[in-house]
């Protein structure tokens, strides 16, 4: 079985790990796929279609407008807003250049 | 041991009033036994002021701590949620709330509901009433200890592969998950969104059927709540003896000899009042835990991804905006989170979607089509609700595979969106055991009603005195 | 140079006129202060559930009738997965697999362009960027945007913008999009590559970032250019993303796709399939209008005269008369030079398809002169007469009886034996003075064509 790449899952996951936890998961994570790889065992060449949902179409709201939370309730949770907007490390925008 | 209704009685006679018997739930908080990771008192007794005349009146009402409540930190026990406090209330909380309910505390949970034990917890670990080194069960540990420690009345969980069913195994309770749609999800947050649910812990079947009747029905903010009618499940008192009850054998596989004969018992009670009994066969239960991995692993990487800290939350800066993220997420998530988002993340990549995820998802199929042509033979199953009784704490903490052990008999339900209820058969030494009753979908006011009845004929003994006397 | 053909394909993402964001009841408005069209839906706060526009859905389902597409009665919403600041969730709700549409064509400049697919997304939020740091408004997260691929059959930076020109147009005109390039309610990816083999494709790059019509016709250009040099020069054109200046008009490569992002795409659980009824389909259908130069196009190909087909589609109501007419009376020329004329110098008056058929029927049968059939339709306009009734009524039938018209052309020759000589010496415009003579001796009467023929032939008798 091919080893799993946990450098690019952590990439696409977007979790750093350092080599300790790196190494454990790894080994974990290992471990799991081998017995979730059981499920290539079975045998499904009979497309079953029962299915878990109970509700089997989609439900349409009316467009009509709802009030929205106030800018303080949005904001509320913000680490360190800046002019009523949240802020984050700046973008390298394409226009720089 | 006083139920709901009886409560209510006595409410209006003025012994206790709400008031007192708030008091007595907070008095019975034991904090060495961290149920809570919140305690609203202020907010329970504002609840009381308003005094709603409802079916919850004057109840406190114990919630698992990723279910939002307007006003109170939600943490989902997670660093990651440092901080953060909710605009609005989930769906089901505004119904108790019309109802009368008011709520005494956020109860501890497995992070964001991943595990079986309530330890993997930022808060620390829960521990089990009965045994303080066992484990209460999970992810609602927190809920189960709450009311089986007589702090709270009744207590809303959430299951997504056996997590209100187990505890209330551990703890001496009912637990009940409804059909996937019957409760609305809106407010809760998600693992796994396919299959959440919203689940009750309370001391017996009419209490629980009371707060499914108040929680119960289509909320147009969830666009997978069921319209369909709801019916009056606090109203257990009338059942056929005509039923038939299948015993599918594969569930009766890897468990204790005491956790059977304890449910033989059950079945032995039952069938005395004339409820015959039927072997049946589910085959793809070897393949529960797998699948379930892989559709929830999946689905609760995709669901926490919005924990990055931009908006609320944890939030370590780096050098950019991945990088901060980055940091965000690796010192916000506990191992086992890390572990299933990882999991999640690859078996949905596209080297491997096809097959894992899309596999996983046609053996759902097949082992809920399992479950439809086995209710063609009988109306309910009963089968074990976990293969042994609570384990001590840090006995599986570490071992990914262990943990998921008690998923077998629980999480094949959630799978096929069925209903399940979990009460108790007895109690092994010191430890009290669950059975389940499994139903086709929208039968919860059946599977209640068999344990209605299983309560009369065979009453469980086990309760602790902090419920007894309250 | 020459030899290389250009081959580009257009992804566009245009947003929805609903009232609400695509997923919550949230107000769209463009220019409000930030953070002030926002709820816990569209910040992605935990615990929340997406709720699907109503509206969203049936402008989906006109911009796919509008481009000729197939509409899916069952179609299915998914998560695209990726971290990015303007993303809430972590994921994009939209369509993968499963889309609303696909399947269309439009016209451009003659050509058939396919439309691959339209499908329903969610729009980002929106990040303004300060010295030290970048700032999230989140008013626009969530709103209802359709997301509109062609295949790969526009040849050209022209076509390119003839495509999106139309494009806007439908939009705009159905009423789906404002589809204002400048507020950001219309943008435009293109695709492009070059090759030089027929059959045999170029590798393709995205040009991204263009906010008006002639950013995509210069970057374009632009990159034809590039890619021809690379080629040219024995190089291999990579796969990357294009980045357009505006400032500079050129293009640059800003990422070259290494590793292609993996989406990990999978149906979004907490939106059960969509379904639509097909009779849903049908009355959106019905309230799709033609745009007047698909009405031209489709009017010249009938037969009709370039200046009349533009005439006739440029008003609602002369083309559906003129289509109504023509249902019944399959003259296209014809029934078009009487609207063209007579019927739009009466001011497009309230008149029957069914009537209208019949007076230009009399006329081309011969029954009735045109100017008879002139005052024919003025009376209907007047009186609401059938066409038969006026005819009689005021005894307008022509004589086209050639042996009664024979003989009034007999008596006018002997009548006018100088005229006729000269007509037999060769001046043939007393032609027309004979049939003038026929007219006034029939009152008017007489059908001028039949009786010019007549004169022709006898004078050589006589």
């Amino acid at each position: 079985m091919k080893e799993i790449d946990i450098k690019r899952l952590s990439r696409l996951a977007n979790i750093e790990l350092d080599k300790k936890e790196e190494k454990k998961l790894q080994e974990d994570i290992n471990k799991i796929i081998k017995h979730i790889r059981q499920i290539q065992e079975v045998d499904v060449k009979m497309h079953p279609d029962a299915t878990h949902l109970m509700v089997d179409h989609l439900p349409l709201r009316d467009d009509k407008k709802e009030k929205p939370l106030t800018v303080k309730e949005v904001l509320s949770n913000a680490g360190n807003p800046r002019k009523n907007h949240f802020t984050i490390n700046r973008i390298i925008d394409e226009d720089d250049y | 041991m006083k139920t709901i209704i009886e409560y209510q009685k006595l409410f209006k006679k003025g012994e206790p009033t709400p008031s007192d018997l708030l008091s007595s739930c907070l008095k019975k908080i034991n904090p060495s036994l961290n149920a809570y990771i919140t305690v609203t008192e202020e907010l329970a007794r504002k609840g009381l002021e308003k005094d709603i005349k409802g079916k919850l009146n004057g109840i406190p009402v114990a919630i698992k701590d990723n279910i939002n409540i307007k006003g109170v930190p939600t943490t989902c026990a997670s660093n990651v949620l440092k901080g953060f406090i909710p605009p609005f209330s989930a769906t089901v909380i505004e119904r108790i709330e019309k109802n009368g309910g008011v709520f005494i505390g956020k109860t501890n949970l497995d992070e964001f509901g991943m595990g079986s034990s309530t330890e993997r917890s930022f808060y620390g670990p829960t521990r089990n009433p009965y045994d303080r080194a066992k484990v209460p069960g999970g992810s609602s540990g927190g809920s189960a200890v709450a009311v089986a420690s007589g702090s709270a009345v009744i207590s809303l969980g959430s299951d997504t592969g056996g997590s209100v069913r187990q505890p209330a195994s551990y703890c001496g309770l009912v637990g009940l998950k409804p059909t996937y749609g019957r409760v609305s999800r809106y407010g809760l947050v998600a693992f796994a969104s396919s299959l959440d649910q919203i689940g009750i812990i309370g001391r017996n079947a009419e209490d629980v059927g009371i707060m499914l009747e108040v929680i119960a029905g289509y909320d147009p903010k969830d666009s997978t709540s069921s319209k369909k009618e709801l019916e009056d499940y606090g109203n257990l008192n009338k059942i056929s003896k005509n039923i038939k009850i299948g015993l599918p054998e594969e569930y009766f596989e890897q468990i204790d000899d005491e956790v059977y004969s304890s449910v033989m018992e059950i079945k032995k009670a039952l069938e005395k009042e004339g409820i015959s009994f039927k072997s049946v066969s589910l085959p793809t239960t070897d393949y529960i835990i797998p699948t379930y991995q892989v559709i929830s692993y999946a689905e609760a990487s995709s669901n926490l991804a919005r924990y990055d800290g931009v908006r609320y939350g944890l939030r370590r800066n780096g050098e950019n905006f991945h990088d901060t993220i980055r940091k965000s997420r690796d010192e916000g998530f506990l191992p086992e989170v890390k572990r299933r988002i990882l999991v999640g993340t690859f078996v949905l990549s596209s080297e491997a979607i096809a097959e894992y995820y899309e596999r996983a998802d046609l053996i759902r199929r097949l082992i809920t089509q399992e479950f439809n042509e086995v209710f063609k033979e009988v109306d309910y199953l009963m089968t074990p609700a976990t293969p042994t009784p609570a384990f001590p704490i840090g006995d599986r903490t570490d071992d990914p595979i262990r943990m998921h052990l008690s998923d077998r008999m629980t999480a094949g339900v959630n799978l096929a969106g069925i209903p399940a209820v979990v009460a108790p058969a007895g109690m092994i030494g010191k430890l009290p055991i669950g059975y389940q009753i499994i139903g086709k979908p929208f039968e919860e006011k059946g599977i209640l009603s068999v344990v209605r009845l299983v309560e009369k004929i065979a009453p469980f003994k086990g309760f602790l005195k902090e419920v007894q006397d309250g | 140079m020459a030899d290389y053909k250009p081959t580009i394909g257009i992804e566009v993402h245009s947003q929805l006129k609903t009232a609400t964001k695509l997923f919550c009841g949230c107000p769209v408005s463009f220019g409000v202060d930030a953070n002030t069209n926002v709820c816990s839906v569209c910040l992605g706060l935990p615990g929340v559930l997406p709720s699907l526009n109503k509206k969203a859905v049936e402008l989906a389902i006109k911009a796919g009738l509008a481009l000729n597409c197939e509409i899916h009665t069952k179609s299915i919403f998914a998560r695209k997965n990726y971290f990015y600041p303007d993303l809430p969730k972590g994921y994009q709700i939209t369509q993968y697999r499963f889309p609303i549409a696909t399947s269309g064509e439009i016209l451009v400049e003659g050509k058939k362009i396919r439309i691959k697919r339209v499908h329903l997304e969610e729009e980002s939020a929106k990040s303004m960027h300060e010295k030290d740091c970048s700032l999230i408004d989140y008013n626009r997260s969530g709103v209802p945007l359709i997301e509109i691929v062609t295949e790969p059959d526009i040849d050209s930076p022209e076509m390119a913008v003839a495509y999106l020109k139309k494009l806007q147009k439908i939009l705009q005109s159905t009423g789906i999009s404002g589809a204002v390039m400048a507020k950001g309610e219309f943008r435009c990816e293109p695709n492009i590559s070059v090759s030089k083999e027929k059959g045999k494709l170029g590798t393709r790059t995205e040009v991204k970032n263009l906010n008006s019509f002639r950013a995509v016709k210069n970057s374009l250009t632009s990159e034809i250019k590039r890619q021809i040099g690379i080629l040219e020069k024995g190089g291999i054109v990579e796969q990357a993303t294009i980045h357009y200046s505006e400032k500079t008009e050129k293009t640059r490569v800003a990422r070259l796709k290494e590793e292609a992002s993996d989406y990990r795409y999978f149906p979004e659980p907490d939106l059960p399939p969509l379904l639509i009824d097909e009779n849903r389909i049908r009355e959106i259908e019905k309230g799709l209008e033609e745009l007047p130069e698909e009405k031209t196009e489709r009017y010249i190909e009938l037969g009709l005269l370039g200046e009349d087909a533009i005439t006739i589609s440029n008003s609602k109501k002369t083309s559906k008369l003129f289509e109504e007419t023509l249902k019944i009376l399959n003259e296209p020329a014809e029934i078009s030079k009487w609207l063209v004329r007579d019927y739009r110098s009466l001011n497009e008056p309230d008149i029957s398809a069914e009537h209208l058929a019949e007076m230009i029927e009399m006329v081309l049968k011969g029954k009735i002169s045109r100017n008879a059939g002139a005052e024919v339709l003025a009376e209907m306009v007047k009186t609401k007469k059938t066409p038969e009734q006026i005819v009689r009524q005021r005894n307008l039938s022509q004589i086209s009886d050639s042996s009664a018209l024979e003989q009034v052309v007999r008596e006018v020759f002997e009548e006018n034996p100088e005229e006729l000589a000269r007509l037999k010496a060769g001046e043939n415009k007393l032609i027309g003075f004979f049939v003038g003579e026929v007219m006034k001796k029939t009152s008017g009467k007489a059908d001028p064509k039949e009786v010019s023929r007549i004169v022709s032939e006898y004078e050589k008798k006589y």
